[in-house]
């Protein structure tokens, strides 16, 4: 029943789920998970992706459709499969709030049978990898955030889960310490070659951690194909905006689109396949006198737009 | 067997991260048995006892009462929060059931608590009437019938908590129960100071097995009764799980969980 050789180790075939009946969560997707690949599942607010994730672990039972995660049927086989799969929660916490995490990690194993040894073991080795030494015997209600979620993923790893859940992970967390979380999520990827699907609002994220990328909208998978594909495509421009001392000075310069501009203040968007963003900033820096200058990709939803209109003049 | 003791231990290392919070609020018992001391005196008004009770059998039967109503951990908020906030994900992503790990990480709390209690309450109806007007033997061999108490009072917590897959809000239920145990499950004074027929009717409940039977049989020990209340404590254990699994797995296929 429980054929690991297989290369597929989730395979969805045309999932729908219903919660009312004007609007369907998640409609009609298909799409496969390949072992030791990290999936990015991308889309705005309400898209479906959580519910995506909770019906392949087994929480929620689909509407309609197939899914086999591991050789599992999730919504039948949920106990068995959650020994094999690991989950975090961004927003949610699986932590004994007034305990270090220590305590949950040594819980978890003992929830999930793993032999006293082997549980030291990777608990020293969590400790080592996430560098978890300084905070292991801290109540989890005085983590920061970035530490908490350290913790998080540690405990979802314990009992060495082939396929780990990621939702949204890295919410609310600051630049540097996403780049921390980033980082873990590709060193575990690697060292365990567990299979991983991650979703989140922010596509940098997905930039930097996936193979390959599924965009979901409305519950419709809008765009399916390789980070490549899409990093060339679709993520070329970049957003700068710009407050100076003097009276903004922008010309009119071709990859060059300026959104918004006031007398001491801009926001470009540039096409980077066109110009450099170097070769942007340098300009600015030398015509004006800079107070602030920040670099945003686009929104995702304008992504998202852009894939639509694509798809519409290619009919 | 080895995770639910686990759970049981995690959960009284959790709540004595806070013993000295706990501790303070026991106070609150002490004044409450000073309170009612006077007040069964009153009741006796001079008599040596009433329907068998004496006034120190009275105030040993408040503190055992009392050591299982204030040690009560309130699970059906918790199970109502984690279906609000989604959190109920991760519980129902482990290989434990549901129930289980609901019952086991609430009874260390509750058993550490419990005995504290009791034990303070002995104390204080110690230092008001002395250690001889009770049998201490029959406390020891009200145990098992004081957790069974204890167990079914848990269970039905969380029959409430189930009420979370289907209705926003759990706490209305917990308010009506609380005030069956407080009238039908004689907390403050035993059932045999109401009339005979009321005892007969309230005798059908499963209230009665809880508190009142508990400290009744701790005070005033009677084998035959012992042995048929305690049947029964199991039976409604049994009944009221079995109805709360049936409620969870019923909840589960309307359970949304919806949010990131």
């Amino acid at each position: 029943m429980n054929d690991l050789k297989t290369e597929k180790i989730v395979e969805v075939k045309n999932l729908t789920k219903q919660f009312v009946k004007e609007k369907k969560a998640v409609d009609n997707i298909s799409f496969t998970i390949d072992k030791g690949e990290i999936l990015g599942f991308i889309g705005p607010n309400g898209a479906g992706k959580s519910t995506t994730i909770k019906m392949l672990s087994g929480i929620l039972t689909a509407t309609e459709g197939y899914i086999s995660v591991l050789g599992y049927n999730p919504s039948k086989d949920r106990k068995k499969l959650a020994r094999q799969i690991g989950t975090v929660f961004g927003q949610k916490s699986q932590l004994w709030m007034h305990l270090p995490p220590i305590e949950t990690f040594k819980l978890l194993g003992v929830l999930y049978d793993i032999d006293k040894k082997i549980l030291n073991n990777r608990i020293e080795k969590f400790i080592e990898l996430f560098e978890l030494k300084q905070i292991l015997n801290n109540q989890v209600r005085k983590l920061s955030l970035g530490e908490r979620i350290k913790c998080e993923i540690a405990a979802s790893l314990i009992h060495n889960p082939k396929v780990l859940f990621l939702d949204e992970p890295t919410i609310g967390l600051d630049v540097v310490i996403k780049k921390v979380i980033r980082d873990l999520i590709l060193k575990m990827n690697k060292e365990e070659n567990v299979t991983i699907l991650l979703t989140s609002h922010d596509i940098q994220d997905i930039e930097k951690l996936c193979d390959r990328v599924i965009i979901i909208n409305n519950g419709k998978i809008v765009f399916e194909n390789s980070m490549k594909f899409l990093k060339y495509n679709f993520l070329g421009k970049k957003i700068i905006s710009v407050k100076t001392e003097n009276q903004i000075e922008i010309k009119d310069i071709e990859g060059i689109n300026v959104l918004k501009q006031k007398d001491y203040s801009a926001k470009i968007e540039i096409d980077t396949k066109i110009n450099s963003i170097k070769d942007i900033i340098d300009y600015i820096v030398e015509n004006n006198t800079i107070m602030d200058i920040t670099i945003d990709d686009i929104p995702l939803e304008e992504v998202i737009s852009e894939i639509y209109n694509q798809s519409k003049n290619k009919e | 067997m080895k995770k639910y003791l686990y759970l049981a231990y995690l959960s009284i290392k959790n709540y004595t991260y806070y013993i000295k919070d706990f501790l303070l609020s026991r106070f609150f018992l002490v004044f409450v048995l000073i309170i009612f001391s006077f007040i069964y005196k009153t009741l006796l008004a001079g008599k040596e006892s009433f329907a068998s009770f004496t006034l120190p059998m009275l105030l040993y039967y408040l503190a055992i009462t009392e050591s299982i109503e204030m040690s009560k951990v309130l699970v059906h908020n918790k199970i109502t929060n984690e279906i609000k906030d989604g959190s109920v994900a991760y519980q129902l992503l482990r290989p434990i059931s549901y129930i289980s790990y609901h019952i086991s990480s609430a009874i260390g709390e509750i058993f550490v608590k419990q005995f504290i209690t009791m034990t303070i309450g002995f104390l204080c109806a110690y230092i008001i009437y002395g250690f001889k007007t009770i049998n201490f033997l029959f406390v020891l061999a009200s145990f098992p019938i004081i957790y069974g108490a204890i167990l079914l009072n848990l269970s039905f917590i969380i029959l409430i908590g189930m009420f979370a897959f289907y209705i926003e809000e759990t706490s209305p239920i917990y308010w009506i129960y609380q005030k069956f145990i407080f009238i039908v499950g004689g907390l403050f004074v035993p059932l045999e100071f109401f009339p005979k027929i009321v005892l007969k009717i309230f005798k059908y409940f499963p209230f009665t097995y809880m508190n009142y039977f508990a400290a009744k049989m701790s005070v005033m020990f009677n084998l035959k009764e012992y042995l048929v209340g305690f049947s029964i404590q199991i039976l409604y254990i049994c009944l009221v799980l079995s109805l709360a699994a049936f409620l969870f797995s019923n909840g589960m296929k309307r359970v949304s969980i919806q949010g990131g």
